[in-house]
């Protein structure tokens, strides 16, 4: 289990985390959802133990992660932008890995290297930048670390890598060998496969939910009207969303369906139907909510 | 799961010694160029006189070559040291290196052993070729192995301390150039503080002398201590320098592992690692480029320029701060910024300047009661004193007698500078003493450090008492070398100069010997007397490497040093009679001006017989002249004239034949009439 409690860090006065607090359970594939600038990279690397934070702790097993050579042993921190050595191909980089985790494991590299079919002997100069991170997955995956931290890891895939990496992941969290912690921008791939998601805005933890739980408690209709509908008519439910077009309109809600449904059916709608809700819809709402306008924020 | 060694991981340090093998390289091509290779190409040319001489020079015996290597082995860990730790730059190392699950303290060990092992091994394989190259010229059994192996301690210890100095400065920085500006930084900070506090205390300071506190910014600099050492291994070894430096590199690795442990990471790429350290940068340089600026700005126009001073001041600050503006916030723009520390640097300026303008609270004035110290050191430049730097006193009444001395030195200065201001001239010059002293004082306060004092163009006349009264005293005595009991004869090898005029004439080992006891009778009886005239010199030089040298003068009252002297042939009094036939003129000057010339016997005769032979004396040895008078005696060129011993050569003396030319200086109360009433007919 990771527990972050109160993290605050500072960069020259601009507060980049304030006051993290939150759990990831063993078992569980928690997603790091965040805006542009709202902390995720930093947190992961307090998470890792590259950065101090300024107040807080953070505790893997219950044990303090910043310079502790035993509890970093069981985590892997993949960056948004990996490093190698110069002219070091994917072996040499095993080679190194290898005297850090000692339950590095050989057959577990080979297999997966062959499945993504990389060739471990060529520069990773040479790698394009999809490539890289599959190189970086694989070692990640070989050092058999329990805790894994995939900083931005997907872009740069192509789908088809996407999916093998998600199966990996995926077979190896059932097997109860891996936690991993995935901040991403592209919500449709973190609703594959993240059962928790935590939201980061401004470096503040905005949400914190299971995403089944998330779905429960917002709710998204589209309805139309006779007349042109207002917002006024919905403010008692504070919609994250309302979208109106013509007749027609869109409505995003957190609270219980019932009471949605009520308040829809109160001004006799023509049309109703509940639309299940994608993450990416959950996020946007939920910033626009809380005042950040995104039109289009992700591709 | 075996938890890992948090210092030293020996497969990682493998791999971290192979990505840095370059270094290695680098290094060994320097050292093959500076090491065989120059021992090659300097015995090819002439191996039979040369092969002691270059194994002697290139293994450690010759000053030039160890400051060579050395300079080498210090750019070598600098350079090492940029190398080394530019990971801690670049946030893309800074995450790699530190999400793995090593300890800071091993990457920094195993940093500080891969610069330590880049050097030794190719210095090593060179120092093997060399040592090849030496035995095919059959030059071995040469080879001086305790100098080689202390000239590679030296060198190792140079390059480490480079080394560590670099690693540090990467703990304070977040930038490759910023690191490289730190370790310049932390090299001469020590220094640029000393020189500042000696150029700001002898410019407005008149006592001042350099004192503990100036020795210890020195020693806080590693440079110091590292050039210190290689003085030090070519001449004979000192164990003190060498402890001192070593451990002023292991507190320094020290501070590196405490500050790479708390080192934020995320200011990799930013000019400074702490903010504190920028702070510290912005005004300590500041204040230095002020203090340095102001100054070569008020000496500009020749003499103190008040107003230069502070444009100077003003150009100095600024420009540091604009400097450091810049690298800190990366823009061009941010130059002009950063006003309060600007300010802050300008206020410190003018409170230092102020300060020491208006006399530093008193500094030349003070002067500490004699029952509040428990020793006092004197130095006026005694000679025969020199080995004793500055001999102390413990016996109050000596204590008192100093104090007193100093007292009347500050109150003649005074009384001078009253004198100089209002103008005043004496109607007779030649009762103005003309003569001045320096007197240094180091006092030892019951309480407190010590401290030191140079007291400069001190009037002759207003300390002569007491001074004559110390140079009497038998515990200032004491510390005179002929009076050490220690003093062999055979340390040193003993020769007479009565004139400076004339080589200097040697004493056989046992006159030597018989001389050292009459010297120390007559010293011990006579002290050392500041009315008399000193009639020759006896020159001590050391047989060992220190070269020592002594110039101790024989006055008139040591009577058996001189009769010893004259006995042996080496002291030639000049109230012989019949020396006046050997001279043709005496040229007369006097106060630096020609009076007139000498030709008649008799006056040549009373000339000679009033006078001494003049040399390089001391203030202390020029009491018992007669001031401000030189008579140039020209004599004969020929065997049998007695003054030949006191002479040298001149070509050519107003067409007639050549000549021998010596210079002497009247007795003082023994100047006859014709000399003093050629020096009034001039006037």
């Amino acid at each position: 289990m990771i527990r972050l409690r109160n993290i605050k860090k500072n960069f020259d006065g601009l507060w980049a985390l304030r006051d993290v607090s939150f759990e990831v359970a063993d078992g569980s594939v928690f997603g790091l959802i965040g805006t542009n600038g709202a902390g995720k990279s930093t947190l992961l690397r307090i998470m890792a133990g590259i950065y101090q934070p300024d107040e807080g702790e953070v505790l893997l097993d219950d044990s303090p992660v910043f310079e502790q050579n035993a509890v970093k042993s069981r985590l892997f921190y993949i960056s948004d932008d990996p490093f190698y050595f110069n002219g070091a191909t994917l072996d040499e980089m095993r080679r190194y890995y290898c005297t850090l985790y000692p339950d590095f494991s050989q057959d577990i590299y080979l297999r997966i290297t062959s499945n993504l079919q990389l060739d471990p002997t060529r520069k990773l100069s040479t790698y394009s930048k999809g490539m890289l991170r599959q190189a970086m997955i694989i070692l990640a995956f070989a050092s058999q670390a329990r805790y894994v931290f995939f900083d931005e890891t997907f872009d740069g895939l192509d789908p088809v890598m996407r999916q093998a990496v998600k199966g990996l992941i995926a077979s190896a969290v059932a097997e109860g060998r891996l936690v991993p912690i995935i901040a991403s921008h592209n919500l449709r791939e973190l609703e594959d496969i993240c059962d928790h998601v935590g939201v980061l805005h401004q470096g503040k933890v905005v949400l914190n939910m299971r995403l089944e739980q998330i779905q429960d408690d917002i709710h998204k209709v589209q309805c139309a009207f006779q007349e042109r509908p207002q917002r006024e008519w919905f403010d008692h439910l504070q919609p994250l969303e309302f979208k109106a077009q013509g007749r027609f309109c869109t409505l995003i809600a957190k609270a219980p369906q019932e009471k949605v449904l009520e308040a829809v059916r109160a001004h006799q709608p023509l049309f109703l139907e509940t639309m299940p809700l994608t993450l990416e819809e959950i996020f946007i709402a939920q910033m626009g909510g809380i005042g950040y306008e995104v039109q289009s924020i992700l591709v | 799961m075996k938890s890992k060694a948090s210092w030293f991981n020996g497969r990682l340090f493998v791999n971290t010694l192979s990505r840095y093998g370059f270094l290695a390289v680098i290094n060994g091509i320097v050292f093959f160029f500076a090491l065989p290779l120059a021992m090659l190409v300097m015995l090819r040319n002439d191996p039979t006189n040369q092969l002691e001489a270059v194994v002697r020079s290139f293994y450690g015996g010759d000053f030039r070559f160890s400051h060579l290597f050395g300079a080498l082995a210090m750019i070598m860990g600098f350079a090492g040291g940029l190398t080394l730790f530019a990971y801690l730059h670049q946030p893309r190392q800074v995450n790699f290196y530190h999400a793995q699950p090593v300890s800071r303290s091993l990457l920094l060990t195993h940093r500080l052993l891969t610069g330590v092992l880049t050097l030794v091994i190719p210095y090593l394989v060179n120092v093997m070729l060399s040592l090849i190259v030496v035995a095919l010229y059959g030059g071995l059994s040469l080879v001086p192995w305790l100098q080689l192996m202390a000239s590679f301690g030296y060198i190792l210890l140079g390059y480490l301390c480079l080394l560590a100095v670099s690693a540090l400065a990467a703990q304070l920085t977040g930038t490759l150039f910023a690191q490289a500006e730190v370790t310049l930084y932390i090299l001469l900070f020590p220094l640029l503080i000393s020189l500042a506090v000696q150029v700001l205390m002898t410019r407005y300071l008149d006592s001042y002398a350099p004192g503990p506190l100036e020795n210890l910014l020195m020693d806080l600099s590693p440079l110091t201590h590292y050039f210190e050492i290689s003085a030090y291994l070519t001449r004979y070894p000192d164990s003190g320098w060498l402890f001192y430096c070593v451990i002023l590199t292991l507190c320094i690795i020290a501070a590196c592992y405490l500050l790479y442990h708390q080192r934020p990471l995320e200011r990799a790429g930013q000019a400074v690692a702490y903010r504190c350290v920028g702070s510290f940068l912005r005004l300590s340089g500041a204040v230095l480029a002020g203090i340095f600026l102001g100054q070569v700005f008020a000496l500009l126009t020749g003499y103190d320029d008040y107003i230069l001073l502070a444009v100077g001041t003003v150009l100095g600050v600024a420009l540091w701060n604009m400097l450091c503006q810049v690298q800190i916030f990366h823009s061009s723009r941010a130059a002009f910024r950063g006003l309060r520390s600007l300010s802050a640097a300008l206020a410190v300026c003018a409170a230092i300047v102020i300060i020491m303008v208006t006399g530093c609270f008193g500094y030349d004035n003070y002067l500490p009661a004699a029952d509040s110290l428990t020793r006092i050191a004197i130095d006026v430049n005694c000679p025969g004193m020199e080995q004793a730097s500055s001999p102390a006193l413990t016996q109050p009444e000596n204590i008192e007698l100093v104090t007193r001395l100093v007292a009347q030195a500050q109150q003649g200065k005074a009384e001078q500078l009253q004198r100089m201001r209002a103008e005043a001239e004496s109607a007779d010059t030649a009762a103005e003493d003309r003569r001045f002293l320096t007197i240094e004082v180091t006092y030892y306060p019951r309480l407190g450090l010590p401290f030191t004092r140079k007291y400069r163009s001190v009037p002759f006349s207003a300390v002569e008492d007491p001074l004559a009264r110390l140079l009497q005293a038998p515990e200032y005595l004491s510390h005179h070398i002929i009076l050490d009991s220690s003093l062999q004869p055979s340390d040193y090898s003993w020769s007479v100069e009565q004139s400076s005029c004339s080589e200097t004439r040697p004493l056989s080992p046992a006159s030597g010997e018989a001389l050292l006891a009459a010297y120390r009778q007559d010293l011990s009886e006579g002290g050392i007397p500041l009315d008399e005239p000193v009639y020759t010199h006896i020159v001590l030089r050391s047989s060992d490497m220190a070269s020592s040298f002594y110039h101790l003068p024989v006055y008139g009252s040591y009577t058996r040093s001189l009769a010893l002297l004259e006995d042996a042939g080496l002291y030639q009094p000049l109230t012989d009679e019949g020396l006046a036939q050997y001279v043709k003129a005496i040229e007369v000057t006097h106060n630096g001006e020609a009076v007139g010339v000498v030709t008649d016997p008799d006056q040549i005769a009373q000339a000679l017989a009033a006078s001494v032979c003049q040399n390089d004396y001391s203030l202390l040895e020029t009491a018992g002249l007669d001031d401000g008078y030189q008579l140039r005696v020209i004599s004969e060129d020929i065997p049998e004239n007695p003054l030949r011993p006191l002479s040298y050569y001149e070509e050519k003396v107003d067409d007639e034949s050549a000549s021998l030319v010596c210079y002497l200086s009247p007795i003082r109360g023994r100047l006859p009439d014709f000399l003093a009433q050629l020096a009034a007919s001039h006037t």
